[in-house]
């Protein structure tokens, strides 16, 4: 599934898709590493509720609302079944859309092609052994 | 030989400066913007070299003066050697801008930094492989410990002599072959560094276009070749992604992870950002901050000292004051000696006693009895600075500032100004944009500062001695509110108006907490004292002597020691009557009111100072003084409005011009870049704040003459005029709503 970065929660994470807008947004956020395939963990809101504060590559970086709003993100779709709509009733979308495979970068360098996009990413602490685990959610 | 610093902002290159050029560096801006420019010499080597500082950045692109400097630096053919500095636990975004400078022909040593915190956070790095694999050489060194500095330079040396070709990570990608092309183009032409360039004009950068539009032209040609439907044909998504792509499947696996760590400065934040202590807890450090800078009672140590136990001059008596207070009181009391001496030797009522011991000393030394003070705060906001915890400052307050069009960041320059205004609007370098910094130092009046506290105690304590349902704590909170609510409203109105500017981004990065570096510090303080001290010698002095002139020789340029009957005088006396309407230049004592407001802008002291020589007795504690006070504003058809004309005068006083260190400040600072452009920003600083500081208290004024008149109608208005607001403010804040709940259900 899509999210803009601006909807993430505290602790929520996922991978970039891609950066929309022009000019120096969003040059500045390719500049601080926000590129496609990078992994992005939301880490917190500030005290009155913006901006927040993600961590990518190793670092922390803090951005507005409506920066990260630029920011389009893949998110785990705990109700994947393929193009249609889910059981909330909301419209999914089939893995063949998904143009390139997104990799993803660790601190430690490790390279991940991700083959089950759909398992790695999501809310820290949700991925690994989760109930939607693998099998369910892979077409 | 020329050597060019270069890294990423909080990589420590500041620091690896400081070890390199120890004293002998020089710093000042670079021309046409406010950028600091720092050169210094490197002696070990059998040459010298002079190393230059370049400002901090991320990236070559074209978006920031910063970058834009750092680029024409790396370009120029004067810079023999390129020393990048990188930090070791941030190495993915820092080798991103190391990748940018690979693509020049200039010889490049890596300054691997930080590499014990990267021990400590459970990290190796193979050095030797990655040396191989950027293709340059890689120096471990530890900046603050000045370790690792002497082979870095001696390989620096070595290696500046040798030549180096350009190369990028585009050449093994899908834009391989562009690149090719475009290289070729430039060589053909005989640029120099083609590969640097080309890449930049493949990523449609707006100097290097500007500067080859032939070129471009040409590429276009051969762009239509190339697939990147990948990044829907954006160059610029594609070649940062290409970078960091290679990065990390290049460089970034010679860092591998040896055990797991939560990071230090996590477990800071997870207090000192914390989603309600966060805040608190920010307000406490300034508390304390301005505690040990103002405070007559340091810790409250007076509540367990015994009274009687002691009795010391600048000290206190049964309680020490703080660091800050004891320091001011040293410096005033060896003043008030030397000025003393002055006045011993020279003969009384001699004109030339009055310039030097009455203008030129009594001037100079008002303003630098505040110089400890002013650099204990500095100090102090440099430390925060330089630990980190200003960018989390930035971080928990900018949705409070955005809304003004300002940014976090701009907050703690504008609490400094409480303090002193100088160090605040010194403190306005770190700010974003031009346009963010002017509209900061054209609000910095407006927060009440230490020495306008005398003129609010003075006129407090007499008001409140006789209308007895006005306490003076009260009259001064009201003044610091007012000062808050017309910055708030100001920064509005010039968001709007004259200083628009581009729109804000807050992009950026939260560094690591560390330990801030003495060393640093107290270059850093000594650059401020020279800048300070220098200016109080010129400007304040000129500014003084000025003042004194108007204020003891009348029209026939006779000295009269008296400032009623000099120049000043008599002309206040004419132009009172522009003051009428704000209430306090009524009555037959307007126009002294008048001069003690301009005596205000040397030094905001000198307004009590002055009106205690006017009120015709020296000497503040007495009942003249007190019923000079009390004669503002007089009557006015029969009704007493000297509470509202008081008030309107504080007010006056508050946001008008500040002090001349103060505009001698805001001066150098909005000059910094373009000089004409400035002196515009300049005089229009000089202008609003007059304008402001006049229609305030015109408002002011006759409201509170109504509120004397009939308090219900006052209050009735007043209401109104808040439902009014209200109302704006929340269907302004429900549209808004409205508009991200659709923008929410979009996307879901």
């Amino acid at each position: 599934m899509e999210k803009s970065l601006k909807f993430f929660e505290p602790g929520e994470s996922g991978i970039v898709k891609h950066v929309v807008g022009e000019g120096p947004i969003k040059r500045r956020l390719f500049d601080m590493g926000v590129t496609p395939g990078v992994e992005i963990v939301m880490k917190k809101l500030a005290p009155l509720g913006d901006p927040m504060e993600i961590s990518l590559r190793g670092y922390e970086l803090t951005l507005r609302k409506t920066e990260a709003e630029h920011i389009v993100m893949y998110v785990e779709d705990l109700h994947y079944r393929g193009e249609g709509r889910n059981r909330r009733g909301r419209r999914t979308q089939p893995v063949s859309e998904i143009k390139e495979q997104p990799i993803i970068a660790s601190k430690s360098g490790e390279k991940v092609i991700n083959e089950d996009l759909y398992c790695r990413v999501g809310r820290r602490g949700h991925h690994k052994g989760h109930r939607f685990g693998r099998g369910r959610n892979k077409s | 030989m020329k050597f060019a610093l270069a890294g990423n902002p909080n990589s420590g290159k500041t620091t690896l400066f400081n070890a390199l050029t120890g004293s002998n560096a020089h710093v000042g801006n670079w021309p046409g913007v406010t950028v600091d420019k720092k050169e210094g010499i490197y002696k070990k080597l059998p040459e010298k070299v002079e190393i230059l500082d370049l400002p901090g950045v991320y990236s070559m692109s074209p978006y920031t003066p910063e970058e834009v400097i750092a680029r024409n630096v790396v370009l120029d053919q004067s810079t023999d050697a390129i020393i990048n500095i990188v930090d070791a636990t941030n190495l993915e975004r820092n080798l991103y801008l190391t990748t940018q400078l690979l693509e020049l022909d200039k010889p490049i040593v890596v300054a691997l930094n930080m590499i014990d915190v990267v021990d400590k956070e459970g990290y190796k790095i193979d050095i030797l492989e990655l040396e191989k694999a950027l293709g340059v050489p890689v120096v471990s060194v530890s900046a603050l410990k000045g370790k690792g500095i002497k082979e870095l330079m001696e390989r620096a040396y070595s290696k500046a002599k040798e030549k180096r070709e350009g190369y990028s990570p585009l050449a093994e990608s899908v834009l391989g072959n562009l690149l090719k092309l475009t290289t070729e183009m430039y060589k053909i032409k005989g640029v120099s560094n083609p590969v640097f360039k080309a890449v930049k004009l493949i990523d449609g950068d707006a100097l290097e276009i500007a500067e080859n539009p032939d070129l471009e032209k040409e590429l276009d040609k051969y762009k239509a070749q190339f697939d990147v439907s990948n990044y829907d044909g954006d160059y610029g998504a594609a070649i940062a992604d290409i970078r960091y792509k290679h990065i990390v499947s290049n460089y970034s696996i010679y860092l591998y992870r040896v055990k797991s760590y939560t990071s230090k400065s996590e477990k800071i934040d997870r207090v000192l950002t914390h989603k309600f202590w966060g805040i608190p807890i920010f307000l406490a450090i300034m508390l304390f901050v301005f505690h040990i800078t103002f405070g007559s009672d340091f810790l409250y140590l007076s509540l367990i000292i015994p009274e009687g136990s002691f009795n010391i001059e600048l000290i206190g008596k049964d309680m020490i004051a703080s660091p800050g207070t004891i320091l001011q009181s040293g410096v005033e009391y060896l003043t008030d000696l030397v000025l003393g001496g002055v006045y011993a030797k020279m003969p009384e009522g001699a004109w030339y006693t009055g310039l030097i011991a009455d203008g030129l000393l009594s001037g100079v030394f008002a303003v630098l009895s505040f110089v400890p003070q002013i650099l204990l705060l500095f100090l102090f906001l440099s430390i925060l600075e330089d630990s980190g915890y200003m960018a989390r400052v930035a971080f928990i307050m900018d949705r409070a500032f955005k809304r003004f069009g300002l940014s976090g960041r701009a907050l703690m320059p504008l609490l400094m100004c409480f303090g002193c205004a100088v160090p605040g609007i010194l403190g306005t370098r770190t700010l974003g944009t031009d346009a963010e910094r002017r509209r900061t130092i054209y609000l910095t009046p407006f927060f009440s500062c230490g020495a306008k506290l005398p003129i609010w105690a003075a006129f407090a304590g007499v008001f409140s001695a006789k209308y007895m349902n006005l306490s003076a704590e009260v009259i001064v909170f009201t003044i610091y509110i007012i000062g808050i609510v017309i910055a708030i409203l100001a920064a509005i109105l010039l968001k709007k108006t004259i200083i628009k500017g581009e729109p804000q981004t807050f992009i950026m990065e939260l560094p690591s907490y560390h330990i801030p570096q003495i060393k640093g510090l107290l270059i850093h303080l000594w650059e401020k004292l020279k800048h300070y001290v220098t200016r109080a010698a010129t400007v304040i002095a000129g500014a003084v002597v000025v003042l004194w002139f108007f204020s003891s020789f009348n029209f026939r340029f006779e000295y009269t020691g008296d400032s009623a009957n000099s120049i000043l005088g008599t002309i206040s006396r004419w132009v009172s009557f522009a003051f009428i309407p704000v209430g306090w230049g009524m009555g037959e004592n307007g126009w002294r009111f008048l001069v003690a407001a301009i005596t205000g802008i040397v030094a905001k002291e000198m307004v009590v100072a002055t009106l205690g020589t006017l009120s015709g007795m020296s000497g503040i504690d007495n009942g003249a003084f007190s019923a000079l006070l009390l004669s503002v504003g007089g009557t006015l058809g029969g009704l007493d409005v000297s509470v509202p004309a008081m008030f309107s005068f504080l007010a006056f006083n508050l946001l008008s011009i500040p002090c001349a260190s103060a505009v001698a400040a805001a001066r150098s600072e909005l000059l910094l870049g373009d000089k004409k452009v400035g002196r515009k920003y300049f005089y229009g600083a000089i202008l609003f704040w007059i304008a402001t500081a006049y229609s305030v208290s015109l408002i002011i004024f006759w409201f509170g003459t109504l509120a004397v008149f009939s308090p219900w109608i006052a209050a009735i208005v007043g209401a109104l005029i808040a439902i009014g607001v209200v109302i704006v403010v929340t269907i302004k804040s429900k549209k808004l709503k409205v508009i991200e709940k659709g923008i929410e259900n979009e996307t879901n």
